[in-house]
């Protein structure tokens, strides 16, 4: 019963999700988390939202090379 | 500067010459998402620097919102670019009034907020070129005398968008030279930030981290600058959302997004490359802003681009710095010009225009000057706004145009999904939004520190100060959050609850429909292989079409649609032809926008409803608003009748237009003759099957309450036996059949020409094909010609021996109960005698007076097949016949039904059987449905006509037909009573298992066997809904044992 991770992705659903997510992690209150501290001297809400915007390409390369295989 | 004009000139040229040659290099995935950088443009360019120099981190929410916007590529742009292509929108404005019943007014907002929130965004971009040459040396980079920059920008750019975006009207609008341009320069661009922040972090610097970890010094060290690495969550969470809604909305996002793409595929890619791009291009704004910053360079923040290898001497590279920077805003002036222009003409100026002049006109050099007017309206008015507002001010028009775009958002998205938005909904909230967004964002922008608007920023209208635009009712929130909440909330809301209120047109209805669904399977008309038809129709359509895009565009564009559909203007016949036509509005919505098609399309309906009177009284006889009729001798009076009780009429006669107004005394309504003469728009040839259609149909159309008379099919079968195809002939009638759903349609037939059995007064038809003289067997000639395509000549000529060998001995053809003979004594289908030519070459040596009935129709099929399989063993029935069964409306499981069986079909719930009851009695066959569930909610739930139920309950409902589940002897009757009055009957028998809980499980399987026997002798159909669980392994045997199974 259980579906693929590539199942997962050609779903319609996963994307609404996923673009909830985005939105919940890319804002108030989880911002906070990172805000005022640094990690190896870069700001870390710098490093917080260039890991998630990268995460975020990767997700949406891999459902490029599934959909297209 | 001119020299890369120049340049992008020649990319645009070579991509252009490309094209015509058809070797695209635009048409692939990564020019595409290249394409869509045109979303960075000057203002982010040079204003992201300027932002992080200033405020820190929250330049980034500018492009957060596109990032997220990805996630939803597959689900909200793919759906944008599905619904375009179909309707061939060519922009946001089109777009939003498409799906609002094509409304002018729409299309009017939706281009004027787009126009004033467009005319500051280009005079920053022309602001930022002059601004970075003043650096670089001024004005003489360009041509060497004080002429002014920004004028000699805009006028280039104004003739390079002219020469790219609008060199004609092309309807599909594609613009691959414009495109090829807009993709180089985001490479230039890209190449240019990344090579001044390697040079700032690695050449001024000892590095990334090294800025870094100053500017965190800084920032813990001074409060002055603790801003840098902190954030205010609520203009984060505006920014990010304006430009979510930026990314979809803006004119230029939607036109290199949803116009210029060439592949749906494509999308996918530019979903990750997009956002790649964006981090890409932003990986060194903080370096070079907060480098900047450290080194305390002068001048202007936003220009430390250019200004920080400049005063080092690296004058290559702020060159190339400006070339990035002029790329960014050229590509922005050249796409938005383009839209907005487009946009303009479209939606506010054609249909005004055309509703002034009519349609008659040859209009394509008038249009496309127009157009051209309009690209440079906007970059002059750009220009003209440039020197009236300082740059300082211009800085955060970006964020202005952000919050004005999102007010296209709710009619947009919502209208994307929401099939209850109306026309009013969105007008509301779109003109509300408009206004609140003047009042709440541009005027506090523009207004000068003195002055009324200076006043009115400060103190609120009438010094009212809960009424500052900058702080309506003092929530305190900062100015963009501000306008962001006031908009958004009032637009939303005004357009849920007018929407809520409002109804929508029927027109509004059918576009919202194929607007919403527009991934549901349409079914394409199949092709016809045999039978040409009058031709006069595809010039008449390629005139039209010439009147608005040219003659030689029209003559390129029909010869397209014509190889499309594999067809020439010699040989097109009748469905090729409809399908022409069906293409003629989308063609032209796409020259002209939808508004202004609507104006175009509504000129040419060649008789338009008019209501002849409106009595008091009540008309003499009832008919429902929609149904088809045979009125075999009163069709002319019951159609007066209507007429004279405000009905819009549409007569199709034979008789003399004059002789049927004095007679039955009508003078409005319009009356088309149908004759070979000449002379007059209300003759049709009654051999142009075509156009007596789409002149039925576009009445309909044009029409809320219609009726058409027509008089009559028989004597149209007769005057096209032999002249044109049979498949012709039945598509006519199908497609009228269909009609009959949203009209009443009077047929004038004789009772031989009708095989039901019809009274002298009104009859009610539900299917034209099985009643209707020789069109049951023109649709199973039809049948057979697909059924038989597969086979070679070898086993064609064994089939055709082996049935016309049975058709002689006429044991092929299942003879039909109801049919109604005429004065002969064979099997008479009331065929005339010309129309046996029709059948002359038929591969069948079918005799033309045989009328099927629907039961003996499907069983010829299956006993053709039987016979094809003895031939073909690999021959497959429902697949061969799957596709001609979709076109003319039956059901996919009529054709497995075998007469005279009854099934089980095996499901805990009866949803699929009664679905599949619902199914086929609505494609007509005569069904009685014994169910355990109450009538009315087997009608809500499964459209299961009402009056076909007998509901098994112990009470008794006056309304329905009701039986105690214990009484077996009444409802034995009760079946055996259908089975005989019914033509193809189909009984559905649910609630076995209450049944069997009222008497006992051996009662019931008798019962089942009995009506199994009665069944097989009526040649009918029964499906039997069993629970699985219902029931133990041994009884659910024995009952299987009794019957066929049915997968569903």
């Amino acid at each position: 019963m259980s579906l693929s991770l590539k199942g997962i992705f050609l779903q319609n659903e996963f994307w609404a999700f996923l673009f909830t997510i985005g939105w919940v992690l890319f804002n108030w209150p989880m911002l906070t988390l990172a805000q005022r501290s640094t990690i190896f001297g870069v700001p870390a809400i710098l490093a917080y939202v260039v890991a998630i915007w990268i995460l975020i390409i990767l997700i949406a390369y891999l459902f490029d090379r599934w959909r297209s295989a | 500067m001119v020299l890369y004009l120049l340049l992008l000139f020649g990319v645009a040229r070579y991509a252009d010459r490309k094209k015509r040659l058809g070797k695209s290099i635009v048409a692939n995935p990564y020019v595409y998402a290249l394409s869509w950088s045109v979303y960075v443009t000057a203002w982010t360019f040079y204003g992201s620097i300027g932002r992080a120099a200033s405020t820190g981190l929250e330049f980034i929410p500018i492009y957060l919102g596109p990032v997220l916007a990805m996630l939803l590529g597959w689900l909200v742009i793919k759906k944008m670019i599905a619904i375009s292509k179909e309707f061939r929108l060519t922009s946001v404005s089109d777009f939003i009034s498409f799906r609002y019943g094509r409304s002018y007014a729409i299309g009017a907002v939706v281009a004027i907020l787009c126009f004033v929130m467009v005319t500051p965004y280009v005079a920053l971009q022309l602001i930022a070129i002059s601004t970075s040459l003043d650096i670089l040396g001024g004005p003489q980079i360009i041509l060497g005398f004080p002429v002014e920059s920004k004028l000699i920008v805009a006028l280039l750019l104004g003739a390079f968008a002219i020469i790219f975006g609008a060199r004609h009207l092309d309807p599909m609008e594609r613009h691959e030279g414009l495109v090829a341009a807009v993709a180089f320069e985001s490479l230039v661009k890209l190449l240019a930030f990344l090579l001044v922040g390697a040079y700032v972090a690695y050449g001024i610097f000892g590095g990334y981290g090294e800025i870094l970890q100053e500017t965190v010094r800084l920032a813990q060290g001074s409060i002055e600058y603790a801003g840098l690495i902190d954030i205010d969550y609520t203009m984060w969470f505006t920014l990010t959302l304006t430009s979510f809604f930026a990314v979809l909305l803006l004119p230029r996002q939607f036109q290199v997004m949803v116009v210029e793409n060439s592949e749906e595929s494509h999308l996918k890619k530019a979903m990750w490359l997009f956002p790649l791009y964006l981090l890409l291009i932003n990986l060194f704004v903080p370096a070079i802003a907060w480098g900047g910053m450290i080194l305390t360079t002068g001048g202007l923040k936003d220009a430390f681009m250019i200004t920080l290898p400049y005063s080092r001497g690296q004058d290559l590279l702020a060159l190339f710095a400006f070339i990035g920077g002029t790329s960014a805003a050229t590509a922005m002036i050249l796409v938005e010009s383009v839209a907005v222009g487009t946009m303009m003409l479209n939606d506010l100026e054609l249909p005004y225009l055309l509703s002034r002049i009519g349609g008659g006109r040859n209009l394509p050099s008038l249009l496309l000057n127009m157009r051209r007017l309009n690209i440079l309206l906007v970059v002059i008015l750009g220009y003209l706004y440039s020197r009236a507002v300082a740059y300082q001010i211009l800085a955060e028009i970006g964020v202005v145009s952000f919050i004005a775009v999102s007010q296209l958002a709710p009619a947009a998205l919502g209208g994307l999904y929401w099939k209850r938005g109306t026309r009013e909904g969105a007008l509301a909230g779109l003109i509300s939004g408009f206004l609140l967004w003047l009042y709440t964002a541009l005027i506090p922008t523009v207004a000068g520190k003195d002055g009324p608007l200076g006043e009115l920023v400060r103190n609120g209208p009438l010094g009212i100060s809960f009424l500052k635009p900058t702080d309506l009712l003092g929530l305190d929130l900062d100015v963009w959050t501000n306008s962001v909440f006031w908009t958004l909330l009032v637009n939303c809301s005004l357009y849920v609850a007018v929407s809520i209120i409002s109804k929508p047109s029927p027109e509004e209805s059918a576009i919202t429909d194929s607007f919403v669904d527009v991934y549901e399977v349409r079914t394409a008309p199949p092709k016809v292989d045999r039978g040409t038809i009058h031709l006069g129709t595809v010039e008449e359509l390629e005139a039209t079409l010439a009147r608005y895009i040219g003659p030689e565009r029209a003559r390129l564009l029909v010869d397209s649609d014509l190889a499309r559909l594999g067809t020439s203007r010699e040989t097109i016949d009748a469905r090729q032809l409809l399908e022409l036509w069906s293409q003629f509005e989308k063609t032209l919505t796409g020259s002209v926008g939808p508004s202004a098609a609507r104006i175009i399309v509504a000129d040419r309906v060649l008789v338009k409803p008019v209501i002849e009177s409106a009595e008091t009284t009540l008309p003499a006889y009832a008919l429902k608003a929609e149904g088809i009729y045979v009125v075999p001798d009163e069709a002319y009076e019951v159609f007066t009748d209507q007429i004279l009780h405000g009905v819009e009429g549409l007569c199709i006669t034979h008789l003399d237009p004059d002789e049927v107004r004095r007679r039955w005394g009508f003078r409005e309504t319009p009356i088309i003759k149908l004759t070979d003469e000449t002379g007059s728009d209300h003759f049709i040839s009654p051999r142009n099957l075509p156009l007596l259609f789409t002149t039925i149909k576009s009445f309909v159309e044009s029409s809320h309450n219609s009726i058409v008379l027509l008089d009559s099919i028989e004597q149209l079968v007769t005057k096209n036996a032999g002249v044109v195809s049979e498949r012709e002939m039945l598509d006519f009638v199908y497609q009228m059949e269909l009609l009959g759903r949203r009209t009443r349609l009077i047929l004038a037939e004789r009772p031989e020409f009708v095989h039901v059995r019809i009274t002298p007064g009104i009859n009610e038809i539900r299917e034209l094909l099985f009643a209707l003289g020789p069109l049951s067997l023109y649709l199973f000639i039809a049948f057979s010609d697909v059924m038989l395509a597969g086979l070679n000549e070898i086993q064609k000529r064994e089939v055709m021996d082996e049935v016309n060998q049975l058709m002689a001995e006429r044991s092929f053809f299942e003879e039909s109960k109801t049919r109604q003979s005429p004065s002969d004594d064979s099997t008479s289908a009331g065929c005339e005698p010309e129309m046996q030519s029709a059948f002359g070459p038929a591969v069948l040596d079918i005799q033309p007076n045989v009328a099927l009935s629907r039961r003996a129709f499907f069983m010829a099929v299956r006993k053709l097949a039987k016979i094809i399989k003895k031939r073909d063993p690999s021959f497959n029935l429902m697949s061969s016949v799957a596709e001609i069964m979709k076109s003319y409306g039956r059901s996919p499981y009529e054709i497995s039904l075998v007469p005279g069986t009854t099934y089980v079909l095996m499901e805990e719930k009866p949803a699929k059987s009664l679905s599949l009851f619902s199914e086929l009695v609505s494609h007509g066959m005569d069904g009685l449905c014994i169910s355990r569930y109450n009538p009315e909610t087997l009608h809500e739930r499964y459209s299961v006509p009402s009056q076909t139920v007998i509901w098994l309950t112990q009470m008794s409902d006056p309304g329905y037909r009701t039986v105690d589940p214990t009484n077996f002897p009444r409802l034995s009757s009760m079946i055996l009573d259908f089975l005989d009055k019914a033509n193809y009957p189909l009984v559905l028998l649910e609630g076995l298992g209450y049944l069997i809980t009222q008497s006992n499980y051996e009662t019931v399987l008798r019962f089942i066997q009995s009506q199994r026997d009665e069944i097989a002798i009526k040649n009918a159909v029964m499906l039997v809904h069993i629970d699985p669980l219902s029931l133990d392994t041994k009884e659910l045997h024995r009952l299987s044992d009794e019957l066929e199974p049915l997968v569903l």
